[in-house]
């Protein structure tokens, strides 16, 4: 039987590519937690923003191409080495998805809006100076500016273009880009939110968020009431200052 | 004597016998890279989402291919798939695509949706150009500046210079 996820020695690699790490492992076992309810959501077009080493977007192929095969996957990267090594990636496990080299999503934005229907975003999230942001190469796998957010604020309006009615978006994001924030930004949007995986490291606090969209305010306000926002997320901080404490 | 003779063949095949499997491991590998090669290419799919994003461009789609080399490669027929991305899809920009990519099998005109239910030969034609015709090596050109854009390794490189964000 062929392997759920993508395999590490199968993952092709570069010294200008970033690595599958412990935010890639997190990213996809949020998916594999959600592989059931990703089933039965009948994804037509799937998609990842900054590819990478192209370890996630073939771990969401091989979790879903058995029970779904009529799926199209796109991936995109800003580094051409990166999406080089994607494509090896996927062939290395047999598998087809279109890679595009391209600033965020900006020339898939107008023909394919309102199209996707499963999107995964693992961004540049380390907290850096200013100028680090939108370097060439490696830098431009991890550099997010002040707080992190610079590319991830970005990106939010370019998934809601693109996300179809039943979108759905995954979002890696560390506690110091103040994911509620972000969960705010998109609930203006009209999405509703909450938390797939957490994960403590030595060196970061990973949340793999989820948002989908709401077809009214009223549900909106039954799904994510900002009391069960607030609640999930001093639930959350919470059990981390303990694990500080300790 | 036949012992020497023996001996002989012997030396002359063990002799004979490694280039020829070099030869045949050569010829594997080979093969595998062909085949390898043949998965990286760029579709009319993907040609058909893409538009040319240099700032104050107002004709940006649909970008217009430079074919250097096509190829053909076989995808499962999914009726199902082709009938969700039949709405999505731009139909002259398909079959211009396809044109400039040697495959004139299209209607011009994109046919009642109605077909895509009773019509099993158009939804092949729908399926092989939009899926199996994969562009080797060329660019797309954007329609208004003539800016190319290089496809590589069947990845479109759609970056833009300072100048043009």
């Amino acid at each position: 039987m062929s392997s759920r996820i993508a395999e590490i020695r199968l993952v092709s690699s570069h010294r200008e590519v970033y690595e599958p790490c412990d935010d890639s492992f997190a990213l996809v076992d949020a998916l594999l937690a959600d592989r059931i309810n990703l089933i039965e959501h009948k994804p037509k077009i799937c998609m990842e923003i900054g590819c990478g080493s192209g370890y996630v977007i073939t771990s969401l192929i091989l979790l879903l191409k058995n029970e779904l095969p009529g799926v199209h996957y796109l991936a995109t990267d800003t580094n051409p080495i990166a999406a080089r090594v994607t494509q090896e990636t996927l062939q290395a496990h047999g598998v087809e998805a279109d890679v595009i080299c391209t600033d965020i999503a900006s020339v898939l934005e107008k023909r394919l809006a309102g199209s996707v229907d499963v999107m995964v975003v693992n961004p540049p999230y380390v907290p850096t100076p200013e100028d680090e942001v939108g370097m060439e190469g490696i830098a431009s796998a991890w550099a997010g500016g002040e707080n992190g957010r610079r590319v991830i604020d970005r990106m939010l309006p370019v998934v809601d273009v693109l996300l179809s009615e039943k979108g759905w978006f995954y979002l890696v994001t560390l506690t110091s880009n103040c994911p509620l924030e972000i969960c705010l930004v998109m609930r203006k949007k009209g999405y509703a939110s909450r938390i797939v995986v957490q994960r403590s490291t030595d060196e970061e606090n990973l949340l793999i968020l989820k948002f989908w969209r709401v077809k009214d305010e009223e549900s909106l306000d039954k799904e994510t009431s900002s009391e069960s926002f607030v609640s999930q997320f001093s639930r959350y901080l919470s059990s981390f200052m303990e694990k500080r404490w300790r | 004597m036949s012992i020497i003779s023996h001996h002989d063949t012997c030396v002359f095949h063990l002799r004979r016998q490694p280039p020829r499997h070099f030869a045949f491991l050569a010829h594997l590998l080979l093969v595998a890279q062909r085949e390898r090669e043949r998965r990286k290419k760029m579709r009319l799919i993907v040609h058909n989402m893409l538009s040319c994003n240099i700032k104050g461009v107002v004709n940006k789609f649909p970008l217009l291919i430079e074919a250097e080399k096509v190829i053909e490669k076989e995808v499962d027929f999914n009726p199902d798939f082709l009938r969700h991305m039949f709405a999505k899809i731009e139909w002259k920009a398909l079959v211009d695509g396809a044109r400039s990519m040697g495959y004139s099998e299209l209607p011009d005109y994109a046919p009642d949706t109605a077909a895509l239910d009773s019509d099993e030969s158009f939804l092949r034609k729908f399926h092989h150009a939009l899926l199996e015709l994969h562009l080797d090596e060329g660019s797309i050109v954007c329609p208004e500046t003539g800016r190319k854009f290089s496809v590589n390794k069947g990845i479109p490189n759609m970056l833009l210079h300072e100048d043009e964000v």
